[in-house]
Protein backbone atom coordinates (compact mmCIF):
# COMPACT_ATOMS: atom_id res chain seq x y z
CA UNK A 1 0.00 0.00 0.00
CA UNK A 2 1.64 3.53 -0.98
CA UNK A 3 1.60 5.69 1.82
CA UNK A 4 1.26 9.53 1.52
CA UNK A 5 2.58 11.27 4.43
CA UNK A 6 3.66 14.45 2.87
CA UNK A 7 2.95 17.42 4.72
CA UNK A 8 -0.25 18.46 2.05
CA UNK A 9 -1.74 15.35 2.79
CA UNK A 10 -1.41 15.94 6.09
CA UNK A 11 -2.82 19.17 5.96
CA UNK A 12 -5.07 17.71 3.64
CA UNK A 13 -5.97 15.08 6.35
CA UNK A 14 -6.19 17.58 9.06
CA UNK A 15 -8.55 19.85 6.93
CA UNK A 16 -11.07 16.38 6.98
CA UNK A 17 -10.60 15.64 10.35
CA UNK A 18 -11.63 19.21 11.34
CA UNK A 19 -14.61 19.09 9.01
CA UNK A 20 -15.87 15.85 9.75
CA UNK A 21 -15.79 16.50 13.69
CA UNK A 22 -17.29 19.74 12.60
CA UNK A 23 -19.99 17.37 10.69
CA UNK A 24 -20.45 15.47 13.89
CA UNK A 25 -21.08 17.96 16.12
CA UNK A 26 -23.67 19.69 14.43
CA UNK A 27 -25.32 16.81 13.75
CA UNK A 28 -25.22 15.59 17.26
CA UNK A 29 -26.80 18.90 18.45
CA UNK A 30 -29.51 18.76 15.74
CA UNK A 31 -30.49 15.24 16.17
CA UNK A 32 -30.89 15.21 20.44
CA UNK A 33 -32.56 18.60 20.49
CA UNK A 34 -34.94 17.49 17.69
CA UNK A 35 -35.24 14.09 19.63
CA UNK A 36 -35.55 15.69 22.87
CA UNK A 37 -38.65 17.31 22.02
CA UNK A 38 -40.84 13.88 21.82
CA UNK A 39 -42.22 14.18 18.35
CA UNK A 40 -45.04 12.18 17.39
CA UNK A 41 -43.71 11.97 14.19
CA UNK A 42 -42.05 8.42 13.35
CA UNK A 43 -40.77 9.65 9.95
CA UNK A 44 -39.04 12.87 11.84
CA UNK A 45 -37.83 10.46 14.86
CA UNK A 46 -36.05 8.13 12.26
CA UNK A 47 -34.93 11.06 10.21
CA UNK A 48 -32.68 12.89 13.27
CA UNK A 49 -31.35 8.90 13.76
CA UNK A 50 -30.73 9.33 10.14
CA UNK A 51 -28.56 12.09 10.57
CA UNK A 52 -26.77 11.51 14.07
CA UNK A 53 -26.00 8.10 12.86
CA UNK A 54 -24.86 9.35 9.52
CA UNK A 55 -23.23 12.35 10.69
CA UNK A 56 -20.54 10.70 12.70
CA UNK A 57 -19.56 8.04 10.04
CA UNK A 58 -17.32 10.39 7.95
CA UNK A 59 -15.07 11.33 11.06
CA UNK A 60 -15.09 7.66 11.94
CA UNK A 61 -13.73 7.07 7.82
CA UNK A 62 -11.03 10.19 8.70
CA UNK A 63 -9.41 8.86 12.17
CA UNK A 64 -9.22 5.78 9.91
CA UNK A 65 -7.59 7.10 7.04
CA UNK A 66 -5.16 9.45 9.19
CA UNK A 67 -4.22 5.84 11.12
CA UNK A 68 -3.48 4.20 7.71
CA UNK A 69 -1.50 7.55 6.43
CA UNK A 70 0.69 6.78 8.90
CA UNK A 71 4.19 4.90 9.03
CA UNK A 72 3.85 1.22 9.70
CA UNK A 73 5.54 1.84 13.27
CA UNK A 74 2.86 4.48 14.44
CA UNK A 75 0.23 2.07 13.30
CA UNK A 76 1.27 -0.70 15.18
CA UNK A 77 0.77 1.90 18.22
CA UNK A 78 -2.36 2.19 17.36
CA UNK A 79 -3.15 -1.85 16.49
CA UNK A 80 -1.99 -2.12 20.04
CA UNK A 81 -3.89 1.06 21.69
CA UNK A 82 -6.65 -0.39 19.91
CA UNK A 83 -6.86 -3.77 21.16
CA UNK A 84 -6.08 -2.45 24.58
CA UNK A 85 -8.73 -0.11 24.43
CA UNK A 86 -11.14 -3.05 23.53
CA UNK A 87 -10.58 -5.11 26.15
CA UNK A 88 -10.61 -2.08 28.37
CA UNK A 89 -13.87 -0.90 27.56
CA UNK A 90 -15.37 -4.50 27.56
CA UNK A 91 -14.07 -5.07 31.23
CA UNK A 92 -15.90 -1.21 31.81
CA UNK A 93 -19.33 -2.55 30.19
CA UNK A 94 -18.95 -5.97 31.91
CA UNK A 95 -18.33 -4.30 35.55
CA UNK A 96 -20.87 -1.97 34.91
CA UNK A 97 -23.64 -4.83 34.32
CA UNK A 98 -22.13 -6.83 37.36
CA UNK A 99 -22.41 -4.02 39.29
CA UNK A 100 -25.51 -2.84 38.23
CA UNK A 101 -27.44 -6.63 38.79
CA UNK A 102 -26.02 -6.40 42.16
CA UNK A 103 -27.84 -3.02 42.48
CA UNK A 104 -25.09 -1.06 43.58
CA UNK A 105 -25.39 1.16 40.41
CA UNK A 106 -28.38 1.98 38.16
CA UNK A 107 -27.96 1.75 34.56
CA UNK A 108 -24.96 3.04 32.67
CA UNK A 109 -25.74 4.84 29.32
CA UNK A 110 -24.33 4.43 26.02
CA UNK A 111 -23.12 8.27 25.99
CA UNK A 112 -21.22 7.20 29.13
CA UNK A 113 -19.84 3.86 27.47
CA UNK A 114 -18.83 5.69 24.43
CA UNK A 115 -16.52 8.41 26.60
CA UNK A 116 -15.23 5.25 28.59
CA UNK A 117 -14.79 3.52 25.36
CA UNK A 118 -12.79 7.02 24.06
CA UNK A 119 -10.64 7.87 26.89
CA UNK A 120 -9.43 4.22 27.25
CA UNK A 121 -8.47 4.66 24.22
CA UNK A 122 -6.78 7.69 24.97
CA UNK A 123 -4.74 6.12 27.63
CA UNK A 124 -3.88 3.34 25.76
CA UNK A 125 -2.05 5.16 23.14
CA UNK A 126 -0.56 7.08 25.82
CA UNK A 127 0.91 3.79 27.24
CA UNK A 128 1.77 2.08 24.02
CA UNK A 129 3.73 5.37 23.03
CA UNK A 130 5.63 5.01 26.26
CA UNK A 131 6.51 1.39 25.98
CA UNK A 132 7.88 2.13 22.62
CA UNK A 133 9.80 5.43 23.44
CA UNK B 1 4.14 -3.87 29.15
CA UNK B 2 6.23 -6.82 30.33
CA UNK B 3 3.80 -9.40 28.53
CA UNK B 4 4.59 -7.38 24.97
CA UNK B 5 8.34 -8.12 25.77
CA UNK B 6 8.38 -11.63 26.32
CA UNK B 7 5.90 -11.65 23.30
CA UNK B 8 8.57 -10.38 21.05
CA UNK B 9 11.06 -12.31 22.52
CA UNK B 10 8.64 -15.44 21.82
CA UNK B 11 8.05 -14.72 18.59
CA UNK B 12 10.34 -11.66 16.41
CA UNK B 13 13.55 -12.71 18.25
CA UNK B 14 15.99 -10.72 15.84
CA UNK B 15 18.83 -8.65 16.24
CA UNK B 16 20.19 -5.63 14.23
CA UNK B 17 23.44 -3.49 13.37
CA UNK B 18 21.44 -0.68 12.79
CA UNK B 19 23.38 1.65 15.73
CA UNK B 20 26.53 0.69 14.08
CA UNK B 21 25.92 0.94 10.45
CA UNK B 22 24.37 4.65 12.06
CA UNK B 23 27.33 5.44 13.44
CA UNK B 24 29.56 4.61 10.13
CA UNK B 25 27.34 6.65 8.33
CA UNK B 26 28.00 9.12 11.09
CA UNK B 27 24.10 9.81 10.77
CA UNK B 28 21.30 10.64 13.75
CA UNK B 29 18.42 8.59 14.47
CA UNK B 30 16.67 11.48 12.85
CA UNK B 31 18.41 11.40 9.85
CA UNK B 32 17.86 8.00 8.98
CA UNK B 33 14.43 7.96 9.77
CA UNK B 34 14.00 11.06 7.45
CA UNK B 35 16.08 8.93 4.93
CA UNK B 36 13.26 5.69 5.39
CA UNK B 37 10.22 7.70 5.60
CA UNK B 38 9.68 6.83 9.43
CA UNK B 39 10.26 8.80 12.74
CA UNK B 40 12.60 8.77 14.99
CA UNK B 41 11.10 6.86 17.19
CA UNK B 42 10.61 4.71 15.21
CA UNK B 43 14.43 3.80 14.56
CA UNK B 44 14.84 4.41 18.57
CA UNK B 45 12.22 1.45 19.03
CA UNK B 46 14.31 -0.42 16.01
CA UNK B 47 17.55 -0.47 17.50
CA UNK B 48 16.26 -1.13 21.32
CA UNK B 49 14.40 -3.98 20.36
CA UNK B 50 11.06 -3.32 20.87
CA UNK B 51 10.27 -3.03 17.30
CA UNK B 52 11.25 -4.96 14.27
CA UNK B 53 10.38 -3.24 11.58
CA UNK B 54 8.22 -4.94 8.89
CA UNK B 55 9.74 -6.33 5.40
CA UNK B 56 9.56 -2.97 3.07
CA UNK B 57 10.37 -0.92 5.91
CA UNK B 58 13.38 -3.98 6.28
CA UNK B 59 14.43 -3.42 2.81
CA UNK B 60 14.53 0.33 2.52
CA UNK B 61 16.71 0.63 5.69
CA UNK B 62 18.62 -2.37 4.07
CA UNK B 63 19.19 -0.33 1.14
CA UNK B 64 19.66 3.25 2.76
CA UNK B 65 23.36 1.48 4.17
CA UNK B 66 23.67 0.02 0.78
CA UNK B 67 23.48 -3.80 2.32
CA UNK B 68 21.61 -6.63 2.19
CA UNK B 69 18.73 -6.89 4.45
CA UNK B 70 20.61 -10.23 5.94
CA UNK B 71 23.42 -7.81 6.62
CA UNK B 72 21.34 -5.31 9.13
CA UNK B 73 18.62 -7.73 10.45
CA UNK B 74 18.97 -11.14 12.11
CA UNK B 75 17.58 -13.80 13.61
CA UNK B 76 19.06 -14.57 17.19
CA UNK B 77 19.99 -17.75 18.23
CA UNK B 78 17.76 -19.75 20.44
CA UNK B 79 18.53 -23.06 22.33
Amino acid sequence: MSQKTGPESRLQLLGWFIGSLLLWLVSLILATTVLARRSESSVLRGLMVAVGVLGFLPLVWVIARMILAEDEFTRRIHFYALGLAFAATALFVVTAEYLRRAQFIDYVTLPIVFLAMVVAWWLSIVFTTRYYR
Amino acid sequence: MVALDRFHDAVLPMKNRLRVLRAEQNWSQAELGMRVGVSRQAINAIETGRYDPGLPLAMKIARAFERRVEDVFELEDQD
